[in-house]
């Protein structure tokens, strides 16, 4: 069952998207080509101040695009295919509320990731027009980037691939509280949608006052004289597997407890209108 | 073991501000009958169906389908008909048919597509291409070509014009196996009272009363919808 809702989500939002990711590379391709032609050597003249300005707010506008629409999206999915007239639909499916939740979040997670690297890569393509910048260069670049952990020594890998399971945890709880934001706001019978605005600004700071709190207790818990000690490269790894274990299990909490909370409101206090 | 009834309810009360939708709400519903449940605009019938389905919780008492809570059990064997357009506006109708397939074991698709074509309905049409009548058609047809234990359907003929009210009404007698039980509600009486065995009726979120139809044509000595009129008569 999770695989085909994970399969009529992607369906239900890869058109709107992909056609709008695709849309950026090919105009970044096209600037690229356009900034590229001798004209733009010679200095400005009317025709090509004109063609940049239009050009340059295109590609701002679709980049805003870009990562706004993946934004909206991943709510739009969540509040108007569960909670609204769809909702019939969902919710009428022989299937458990945490699918649906972890379909959708997986989703979103996959295309916040892939409008980010969407970005990227049109950027990417727009430096190729420095001289400097080549696709080999860029080869180079990145790997040297990546083999600055190794070198490290065994805590530098360990922080890579922390560090990117981190990132992945942080994109999941940002969305789920949404999720868990929306989920409280429906169960009201009226003002739904400021409901759930509210919900979303007390999950946030419930959040801060938890993360001030792990800062406060971790400063109390380890004293000054260790963390002087901790510089030492010799205990260097363990400063890393500890301070990146906390934040990992941190954003793995708040989610497991967004999650919770969203499965509960779904499951036992769901309220179409 | 079989349950004599699919679904029971026991003082079952939705409560919301201003208003009780539904108060001690007690019914059996037994295997294998068509049941209209009558009532006017307000009276409850939707907010019934929604808590059959999961989709709104009951303030009070308990709803029972085959011995479950409405859950992923229930929502197995419970075919229901919303009032409204609850389907992905964006998706054709032989979309719909494969996502009803893949979601619902109990699903015929041939039925369906048997359905489809034989009121014309174009497989690759979107739905939101389609006018508001063939749409409910369209609804009818997904609900209608599930083998569920249970049918909900909510106002299937409100938007329709009479000519399809009759291809909709045949289709559901034709088309529910024997041992399933359908509840039509409904506020026009006049057309569906010849397809019903029992009706319940409903006013203010409360059961006013609940016979064969056979009895109410007998005893009453007039039809249905004439007895409705007299026990709600404004």
């Amino acid at each position: 069952m999770l695989k085909k809702l994970i399969s009529y989500e992607f369906k239900a939002t890869g058109r709107t998207l992909g056609i709008l990711y695709l849309a950026l590379i090919i105009l970044s391709c096209v600037c690229r080509l356009i900034f590229g032609l001798s004209a733009f050597d010679e200095g400005t003249n009317f025709a090509t101040g004109v063609s940049s300005i239009i050009l340059i707010f295109l590609y701002a506008m679709l980049i805003c695009a870009v990562l706004v629409v993946t934004f909206l999206m991943i709510i739009q999915r969540f509040w108007k295919n569960l909670l609204q007239n769809e909702g019939y639909l969902m919710n009428m499916l022989p299937v458990k509320s945490w699918q649906h939740i972890a379909s959708k979040l997986l989703v979103s997670v996959v295309w916040t990731f892939v409008s980010v690297v969407v970005v990227f890569l049109s950027i990417l393509i727009l430096s190729t027009l420095s001289v400097r910048i080549s696709p080999n260069f860029l080869g180079e670049f990145l790997k040297d980037l990546i083999g600055v952990f190794p070198r490290m020594g065994f805590g530098g890998t360990y922080l890579l691939i922390m560090g990117i399971v981190i990132l992945i945890l942080a994109v999941a709880s940002s969305i789920l509280q949404m999720y868990t934001a929306m989920s409280i706001g429906q169960t009201q019978n009226r003002y739904k949608i400021l409901c759930s605005f509210a919900a979303y600004i007390v999950l946030s700071i419930i959040f801060q006052l938890i993360v001030s709190l792990l800062t406060w207790l971790t400063g109390v818990i380890i004293p000054d004289g260790l963390v002087v000690t901790m510089v030492n490269t010799t205990t260097a790894d363990q400063a890393i597997y500890l301070g990146t274990s906390i934040v990992a299990v941190y954003y793995l909490a708040r989610c497991a407890i967004l999650f919770f909370i969203t499965n509960y409101c779904l499951k036992n206090k769901l309220n179409l209108e | 073991m079989m349950n004599e009834n699919i679904l029971t309810c026991r003082n079952l009360s939705k409560n919301y501000a201003h208003l009780s939708a539904l108060s001690g709400i007690n019914m059996n519903i037994p295997r294998g009958r068509i049941i209209g449940l009558l009532g006017p605009n307000g009276s409850g019938k939707t907010t019934f169906m929604k808590i059959a389905n999961g989709l709104i919780v009951p303030s009070e008492g308990e709803l029972l389908i085959g011995g479950h809570r409405p859950g992923p059990e229930t929502k197995k064997i419970v075919s229901f008909l919303p009032a409204t357009e609850y389907l992905p506006s964006w998706m054709s109708v032989e979309n719909l048919v494969r996502f009803f397939s893949d979601f619902f074991t109990d699903f015929n698709s041939e039925k369906a597509k048997g359905m489809l074509k034989r009121l014309d309905i174009d497989p690759k049409a979107r739905l939101k291409t389609l006018s508001k009548g063939t749409k409910e058609k369209v609804q009818l047809i997904l609900a209608m070509s599930r083998e569920a234990e249970l049918y909900l359907l909510d106002e299937p003929i409100g938007g329709v014009d009479p000519a399809a009210r009759d291809y909709i009404l045949n289709t559901i007698i034709t088309n529910y196996n024997e041992s399933a039980s359908v509840i039509i509600s409904t506020h026009l009486i006049a057309d569906v009272e010849k397809v019903l065995d029992d009706v319940i009726f409903i006013q203010n979120g409360q059961i006013q009363l609940c016979r064969p139809v056979d009895e109410i044509r007998e005893q009453e000595g007039k039809s249905v919808d004439a007895y409705f009129r007299e026990v709600f008569r404004c």
